[in-house]
């Protein structure tokens, strides 16, 4: 990205894992990236491919959907689907050249808020070294 | 397999023949299959008495309407109450299975007639009158002469031998054409139908090189128009899109009667966009084009059967079947998912193993 522009990054965290341990992250004072807005889901499993292509044609840099670790979701199996939902959005994205690294799947539980801190942060370094999304400027869409 | 019966050279006189006798034969309360209809069209058709019926054209080579979608409609409510003998095309058959798998129709007393599918002519050859030797020159498809004028999707469509159809009626030696058999089924029909007539098989030469045909038509199709770089190209494509979903109302696959694009959820209004126009300074109505085509993708890319279906109804020429076509292969090869192979075999996205997909998700 050009000059001192920040990229900006949409989440969708499960309330049980990645939201909790969002909510550590905080309450520890970690300090996290800014440029980064949360949408709180049950289960990371509620996150439909539509939401993830209305956010990156909306002008989002990256979207992050993070849930509980596998075999541990509060629906038993919610994380395994999205799962195979992130691979199908993945694939969908590859298959029309559009940059499938800016969709981005993470296993983040309660108590791991340094590894909430950790992926923020990686990700958004490298949205940096991306360009900014095109369709932020796009208006025939 | 069972044994096949021979039905002689004269395409589609010899088809229609053949379906006669099975009708006659099988025990069938109907037939459901394409009839010329007033005016000169050709829709689908369920016969129930020969009497007062209209001319039937099996396999007449085009697709008004995709069969699976019709027979969806029909079986919704439960099976059809007679045995019925369904002559469908190759991809149709395998819309209506993946249908079926979304628990949206029902398979029992249905008997599948199909093809090994030399594919169809778009539908506005229908409307610019249809030239009767066209089918004539038509039906010669498997000598490995090129026919003009099929559907882009057809040209560079692979799945053109049925999976799950109980007959097949497939290319022969000699230019001759056999009724084989896909089923027991289908084997105990053929042998009712035809106790005399001479055993014909499958020729896997014609098969073979149909398969090279359309694997080079293939990558020939999907090399221009459909090889979209991005969003910069895919903003081009749907350029001419004027948003009437017709493509998503002609698709076999799209089934939602309460379609998430029509809800009032996706009409934008001026609330919502006053950011979008402070950043741009501008946007284009309708909104979310993108975004429709996109979407429709992430909901059945997986089961896309490539059937042509909502290139054929675009108003404005847009390639949807190839973009559709190339997105659903790239999703069903990482899936190892063909839609339509068999019924019992789970939807991609509606089942899972623990232990895959390792690289997506750390």
């Amino acid at each position: 990205m050009s000059g001192n522009e920040e990229p900006r990054v949409l989440g969708f965290l499960c309330n049980w894992c990645a939201y909790a341990g969002a909510d550590l992250a905080g309450v520890s004072r970690l300090q996290l990236p800014a440029n980064f807005c949360v949408i709180r889901t049950m289960c990371s499993a509620r996150t439909e491919p539509l939401f993830l292509f209305k956010a990156l044609l909306g002008g989002m840099d990256g979207v992050l959907v993070a849930g509980c670790h596998p075999g541990d979701c509060h629906y038993q199996r919610g994380n395994y689907f999205t799962r195979r939902r992130l691979v199908m959005v993945q694939e969908i994205l590859k298959a029309l050249n559009m940059e499938h690294e800016r969709v981005r799947l993470h296993w983040i539980s309660a108590s791991e808020c340094s590894l909430y801190q950790k992926v923020l942060t990686e990700f958004i370094e490298d949205l940096k070294g991306m360009e900014r999304n095109v369709a932020r400027d796009e208006v025939f869409l | 397999m069972a044994r096949g019966a021979d039905i002689g050279t004269e395409m589609p006189k010899a088809l229609r023949e053949a379906v006669q006798r099975l009708m006659e034969t099988g025990g069938f309360e109907g037939t459901f299959t394409l009839a010329r209809t007033p005016g000169g069209g050709v829709d689908y058709f369920l016969s129930t008495k020969e009497e007062g019926a209209p001319e039937l054209l099996p396999l007449h080579p085009v697709m008004p309407n995709h069969a699976g979608r019709l027979l969806r409609e029909m079986t919704l409510g439960g099976a059809m109450r007679g045995k019925v003998l369904v002559i469908t095309r190759p991809c149709e058959l395998r819309g209506f299975v993946e249908i079926v798998k979304r628990l949206q129709g029902c398979l029992d007393n249905l008997v599948f007639l199909s093809v090994v599918c030399g594919g169809v002519f778009p539908l506005s050859m229908v409307s610019a009158g249809w030239d009767g030797k066209r089918t004539e020159e038509y039906w010669a498809y498997p000598d490995g002469r090129p026919v003009q004028g099929l559907r882009p999707a057809c040209q560079g469509c692979t799945e053109f031998i049925p999976y799950t159809a109980d007959l097949v009626v497939a290319p022969s030696a000699n230019g001759h054409w056999a009724l084989t058999a896909g089923s027991e089924e289908g084997g105990r029909l053929i042998e009712r139908a035809f106790p005399s007539a001479p055993a014909a098989e499958m020729d896997p030469k014609a098969l073979e090189a149909m398969a090279v045909a359309r694997k080079a038509g293939r990558e020939e199709v999907l090399s221009h128009e459909a090889d979209v770089k991005g969003l910069s190209d895919l903003v081009k494509v749907f350029g001419r899109c004027i948003g009437c979903h017709a493509c998503s109302k002609a698709c076999p696959i799209c089934y939602c009667t309460l379609c998430t694009f029509e809800s009032s959820r996706m009409e934008d209004r001026m609330e919502q966009s006053k950011g979008q126009l402070e950043v741009k300074g501008g946007i284009r109505a309708p909104a979310g084009t993108v975004l429709f085509h996109i979407g429709r993708m992430g909901h059945m890319a997986v089961s896309c059967v490539a059937c042509g279906c909502c290139q054929d109804v675009c108003p404005v020429g847009i390639p949807v079947s190839l973009l559709f076509k190339k997105v659903g292969e790239a999703v069903q090869a990482r899936f190892e998912y063909v839609p339509g192979r068999d019924v019992k075999e789970a939807l991609p996205i509606n089942t899972f193993q623990p232990m895959e997909f390792k690289e997506v998700g750390e």
